[in-house]
């Protein structure tokens, strides 16, 4: 099961990296990227922890440094930050919920997006808040969440379906599942 | 005695916690490393650009493919619109030519330009195309698929046509990364070509969106300089080669301390659909060897 995890991590890192990089670039007429990487390392957050979602969240902002900085580790540090605390929300998992992922995504996209205003704009002695938000800041929120409805169930359709194949996994998961549904029967009986 | 029963499921995985301090030191040792130059960045260009570059090249080509296809379909209004362009260009050089047969003076200053211009064009240049956008600060770099391997180095000027893209900033084995003269805070040392006055040609977040760029600092003390006036790179850069065409003035505005002028450049190139550039191989700083 490691070995699967490893695989479809290596493989979605190394396409969405592509893909954003190749095939969105065509779409910068619109001034609208959304950020795969980003979608990815959250999502491997919430479907798989904080070591897997911090794992890839590092390759990806390696590749982010190499291909578009000056300096390697800026990016790999906060996607690894990202993964981290996307990972954290791993607690919450439950594969028919799309909300709590998509919330996580767009906080996620959020903070990141502040955060190179903070570094490439504020830093540079640019302050012009108004127009990173409405001409950046603002279409690249949109764009990757629209892109993360189809994109989040994909990735969880292949975990569930390839990856958390493991008899031991599915059988925890159940009992899981019959733990909570017990403990929300209780509640209901309470209330 | 511990009531904890200890799982045995997850032996392997380290605490992320740790994990996640180990990372930090890392990204922060490499940024300090790679800052300092101590370690030198080719080791992972060369990687990634060994293991992500062809596949780019791939997906370029079938993008390139798929967009020629597409932009057939809006021949016409792109023909209309390139047109309204053209006449618009008309217009400026009209202006222009009136201008200098006007004044004999500037004329000749331009013969002189005229060369500095024909030498730039006599240096020696390669072809690449453009495989991906710079993923950092993104809308404002690119990849191109040539690099050391090429001949390519750092700081050797970018063109398009006849006007400015910007400056390589980074080169791998097989790749180089450009960053454009309209990308926020680059800064480049140019001059209207007719009058010498010097100006500084600055990228702008707010500007880009509308393809145009931020001058500042224009020392105009005869007032001679109007819309539609040759940018050019000057001779004092330290980076760019003298002469390059950057773009048009749009506007000119007085700055409030009454001495200096800023405002807008229409650049000549397309950053919007640029898809192939040429890059000079000589450097400003071997110029006078």
């Amino acid at each position: 099961m490691t070995v699967k995890r490893i695989l479809t991590g290596i493989v979605a890192v190394f396409l969405f990296f592509l893909i954003q990089s190749s095939v969105f670039k065509h779409l910068a007429y619109i001034g609208a990227l959304p950020n795969l990487l980003l979608i990815l390392t959250v999502s491997y957050g919430y479907l798989r922890g904080e070591q897997s979602a911090m794992i890839v969240g590092f390759f990806s902002g390696l590749l982010l440094d190499i291909f578009g900085m000056n300096v390697l580790g800026l990016y790999a540090l906060i996607y690894v930050y990202l993964g981290y605390l996307a990972g954290t929300c791993h607690t919450w998992y439950e594969p028919v919920d799309f909300r709590i992922p998509l919330a996580m995504i767009f906080a996620g996209d959020l903070c990141v997006l502040l955060l190179e205003f903070v570094l490439f704009f504020v830093l540079n002695g640019d302050f012009g808040f108004r127009y990173y938000l409405t001409g950046k800041a603002l279409p690249e929120l949109a764009a990757t969440m629209i892109l993360s409805i189809p994109v989040y169930p994909l990735l969880l359709w292949i975990e569930e379906r390839f990856v958390n194949v493991d008899p031991a996994e599915k059988k925890k998961k159940e009992d899981w599942n019959v733990a909570d549904l017990a403990e929300a029967e209780r509640k209901d009986g309470i209330s | 005695m511990c009531p904890v029963v200890k799982q045995k499921e997850e032996p392997r995985k380290i605490p992320p916690k740790y994990l996640l301090l180990i990372f930090t030191v890392l990204c922060i040792g490499l940024m300090v490393f790679t800052f300092t130059r101590q370690i030198p960045l080719t080791v992972a260009e060369d990687a990634a650009g060994v293991l992500i570059v062809p596949f780019q090249k791939g997906i370029t080509d079938v993008g390139s493919a798929m967009v020629a296809f597409v932009a057939e379909q809006h021949t016409i209004e792109e023909l209309k619109e390139e047109n309204r362009l053209l006449q618009e260009e008309i217009d400026e050089l009209n202006r222009q030519n009136a201008q200098l047969l006007q004044d004999g003076y500037e004329l000749a200053d331009l013969r002189a330009l005229y060369e500095l211009d024909n030498s730039y064009s006599q240096y020696e240049k390669t072809g690449a195309t453009i495989i991906a956008a710079g993923s950092g600060n993104r809308f404002n770099s690119f990849i191109i698929d040539k690099g050391r391997d090429d001949g390519i180095e750092r700081d050797m000027n970018v063109i398009a046509g006849t006007g400015l893209v910007g400056i390589v900033t980074d080169v791998g084995k097989n790749w180089a990364r450009v960053n454009t003269i309209i990308s926020n805070g680059t800064n480049v040392s140019a001059s209207v070509l007719h009058s010498q006055d010097n100006l500084i040609v600055s990228g702008d977040m707010e500007l880009m969106q509308q393809g145009r760029i931020r001058y500042t600092q224009l020392s105009d003390k005869d007032k001679s300089v109007r819309p539609g006036d040759k940018i050019v790179t000057s001779n004092i850069s330290d980076k760019y080669l003298p002469g390059i065409l950057i773009g048009y003035i749009s506007t000119v505005d007085t700055d409030s301390n009454q001495l200096t002028y800023s405002g807008q450049i229409e650049p000549i190139v397309d950053f919007d659909h640029l898809s192939y550039v040429l890059i000079i191989l000589q450097k400003k700083e071997t110029l006078e060897d």
